[in-house]
């Protein structure tokens, strides 16, 4: 399974996205507002959920912002986390 | 209301007529050559059968059986051109004087301005009756002195009126001081008046036939110029069409600050206000025993200044200052030396020698201090009017846009800066004492602000009485000057120069110890500032969600910090709602404070809780965020406890276990226990709760 399998995955589970299934979710469309439509708060549960499966941690704010864009730029960041 | 577009000006030319049957045919024709709308208003007429006398012609007809009045026949048939369709009425009479041809001549100034009222200036050459020559002129005098605008002939009849004018203006008169009356109005109410020559035919005297009763209707017109000088000298604003139709602002008597404001606003330049001022200080320096006021009132009126400005300078002059110097000053001109004697010879039988001493005195005096008057207030005003022209938008209560919530301050920056300078000098205890007088002016004259707390205190008082509402409100309003005056004084004076007492900071730091970070939820209570500035001493850095917006009140407390603030500040309108920020503070073990009673964002993120009664909207990110991170959450509340002092207290703590995914509804419990607490603090600190958003309404 590749990390952007897993993460949508993963993704659908901690946050309940009962109505959608892990192929409907396209790689480059925006997580919040349109898009995936989550909120501040699904935010919250998707910093959780990277500590908690992928043990990545978000430190900063300006990397935040840069990974949380679409699944391509989350599984990225996840990678290169990964891999240091 | 339909008001006529310059384009569409569609006048319905009006004759009334009362036993002028001897003319009325011939004016209908030469008025049908003209115009092809003409109504004829037959008030009682008994000489003739008016139907048979304009039969034939292409005029309508409307009859009373009994005469009502000139003023009701007008009023008549504007409701009846208002039927038709008509913008305008123009009045013409019936008894042959005027010339239908000088029509052409009204057009061009009703298209100019379609609101104004326009009146036929008759010219009067020598073969007019001086009676009539007088009547003319002393009623233009007193249209004058009622409203300090001018018109040439206010006795005319021929006259253009806006329909929609007519309907709007609340008359009295029907019979001839109608006439008078209407332009008045109108002239208070924002209608200009506008002149227009027209020709006249004055019949030789034997051929005139006037209904006007010389015993009657003068008692008539006196009553009524008496009632309505009455009326123009009050300083108390009347309506005004312009701004009522613009639904902008209402003049109202009870609400005589914001009348003031608005009329100061849109009417008053600085110069007329300084010329008031002036006016004021001349005429109060002067000896006019008992009719004082009366003048100022009338001569302001005249020419059109500000009556209050006038009345209030003039105050300055009451005695004995002014009028001793300019007594003094009087009897130096005279005798060349200086009255030294205050004894009951010279003030009491010399009295009369005195007064004429105060009169040469205010001559000379009256004029150099009201010039040094007006010339204060005009750079004041000037100064003033620039303060207003950028704060003035800013003010809160009238934000109409789709915040939800907004602390922005009250008073504009000038006030502030006011109380910054008492706080320096006199300490929070002089601005306490300003503060008092402060809030009762906002309670007392300002019910748009009083009306803000309205949501709460019902709830929290359930009382009926009037009067106990009123002390509520205000002692509501001096608690939240308080806070903002103590708040000013931590920045200004610094943090010693309050005791902040926190008997829980025990618990705190032992929250704290677990690692996971602190949420301290806190609400629109007591002065957070204070809260903030104790919680250095937990020796761990403080976040806080906070919107910072221009003119926010709490951001006067950051003005004045010197030195960088005791804690970070989290945008809450920031990327993601400023999570990833919060998130941060907590697993770094830190503590992070938010307000549990305000909403940022859409409603989605909301819960509702049950507060002194019925549902509000809480947020739950506070809640979500502890079960998210494991952060304990510590419900804190300030409150003033002494005149130098505040206490913090934590009233609960909240543990929300870890959820997975989105049920908002699992946070329900912790979002109603906050409620509780708050619930609690209220009732015991009902005048320090300042959230002043209306919660409980639907959203």
């Amino acid at each position: 399974m590749t990390v952007k399998e897993k993460l949508k995955k993963i993704i659908i589970e901690e946050l309940k996205l009962e109505e959608i299934t892990p192929e409907e979710i396209e790689d480059d469309a925006p997580l919040f507002g349109e898009g995936l439509g989550l909120d501040s708060l699904d935010a919250v549960e998707i910093v959780v959920l990277l500590e908690k499966h992928f043990g990545v941690e978000v430190k900063s704010l300006d990397e935040g912002k840069a990974a949380f864009q679409c699944i391509n730029t989350l599984a990225a960041y996840i990678e290169e986390r990964q891999a240091r | 209301m339909n008001l006529p577009e310059k384009e569409h000006i569609r006048p319905l030319i009006v004759i009334p007529v009362y036993n002028h049957g001897g003319t009325l045919r011939d004016v209908v024709v030469r008025v049908l050559d003209v115009c092809a709308d003409v109504l004829v208003v037959d008030d009682g007429s008994t000489d003739v059968n008016t139907r048979e006398v304009i039969g034939g012609l292409p005029a309508r007809l409307i009859r009373y059986e009994e005469n009502r009045g000139k003023g009701e026949a007008i009023l008549r048939a504007a409701s009846e051109a208002k039927r038709l369709g008509m913008t305008h009425i123009i009045t013409i009479d019936a008894d042959g004087q005027h010339d239908p041809a000088d029509l052409d001549r009204f057009m061009p100034v009703i298209r100019e301005d379609p609101l104004a009222i326009v009146v036929g200036k008759r010219f009067f050459d020598r073969t007019v009756p001086f009676s009539s020559r007088f009547g003319r002129g002393f009623s233009n005098f007193w249209l004058k002195v009622q409203t300090g605008c001018s018109l040439k002939d206010t006795q005319s009849g021929f006259r253009a009126y806006p329909v929609a004018v007519l309907e709007w203006l609340k008359l009295r008169e029907r019979r001839f001081s109608f006439e008078i009356e209407v332009l008045v109005r109108a002239a208070w109410a924002g209608i200009a008046l506008k002149d227009v020559d027209i020709s006249v035919h004055y019949p030789a005297p034997e051929a005139r036939i006037s209904h006007f009763h010389p015993l009657m209707d003068n008692v008539a017109l006196t009553l009524l110029n008496t009632r309505l000088t009455i009326r123009a000298i009050l300083p108390i604003p009347q309506r005004s069409f312009i701004a009522e139709r613009d639904g902008s602002e209402k003049l109202s008597i009870l609400h005589p600050i914001d009348s003031l404001k608005g009329l100061l606003g849109r009417n008053i330049s600085p110069k007329q206000l300084a010329l008031s001022a002036g006016l004021g200080i001349f005429l109060g320096s002067l000896p006019l025993i008992a009719c004082q006021t009366l003048t100022i009132l009338m001569t302001a009126s005249y020419f059109r200044l500000s009556k209050l400005a006038a009345l209030g300078t003039s105050q300055l002059c009451i005695p004995p200052i002014v009028p001793a110097l300019c007594i003094e000053l009087g009897y130096f001109v005279r005798h060349g030396r200086f009255l030294t004697e205050i004894s009951f010879r010279t003030l009491g039988y010399q009295g009369l020698e005195r007064i004429f001493e105060w009169v040469i005195g205010a001559l000379i005096l009256g004029p150099v201090i009201g010039a040094l008057t007006g010339g204060i207030v005009y750079v004041t005003t000037l100064q003033l009017k620039k303060t207003m022209a950028h704060t003035g938008s800013r003010d809160v209560l009238k934000a109409k846009d789709g915040r939800q919530w907004t602390s922005r301050s009250v008073g504009s920056k000038l006030q502030h800066n006011i109380f910054y300078t008492i706080i320096r000098l006199g300490g929070h205890k002089a601005a306490y004492a300003v503060l008092n007088c402060v809030a009762l002016y906002y309670t007392l004259l300002r019910p748009a602000i009083r009306k803000k707390a309205d949501p709460y205190l019902t709830r929290r008082f359930k009382t009926g009485n009037p009067f106990k509402k009123l002390l509520n409100a205000h002692r509501i309003y001096v608690g939240l000057g308080k806070a903002l005056i103590d708040r000013a004084t931590l920045g200004i004076k610094g943090i010693e120069h309050m005791r902040i007492e926190c008997g829980d900071r025990g618990v705190l730091k032992d929250l704290i110890s677990e690692g996971r970070g602190l949420v301290l939820l806190t609400a629109h209570v007591g002065c957070w500032q204070a809260a903030m500035s104790a919680l250095h001493s937990l020796n761990t850095p403080v976040s806080l969600l906070l919107h910072r917006e221009e003119g926010d009140v709490d951001l006067h407390y950051f003005e004045h910090t010197r030195g960088p603030a005791p804690f970070r500040i989290i945008d809450p309108e920031g990327y993601l709602g400023g999570v990833l920020e919060m998130m941060n503070v907590l697993k770094r073990g830190e503590v992070l404070s938010i307000m549990g009673d305000r909403v940022f964002g859409d409603v989605k993120s909301t819960l509702s809780v049950d507060f002194l009664g019925s549902p509000v909207r809480v947020p739950f990110s506070p809640f979500k965020l502890g079960s998210a991170t494991g952060a304990p959450i510590a419900v804190m509340f300030s409150h003033k406890s002494g005149p130098d002092s505040y206490e913090l207290t934590v009233e609960g703590i909240i543990r929300v276990p870890h959820e997975r995914g989105r049920p908002e509804k699992a946070f329900l419990p912790y979002a109603a226990q906050f409620a509780l607490c708050l619930e609690s603090y209220v009732e015991r600190h009902p005048y320090q709760f300042f959230n002043f958003f209306d919660m409980w309404k639907e959203n």
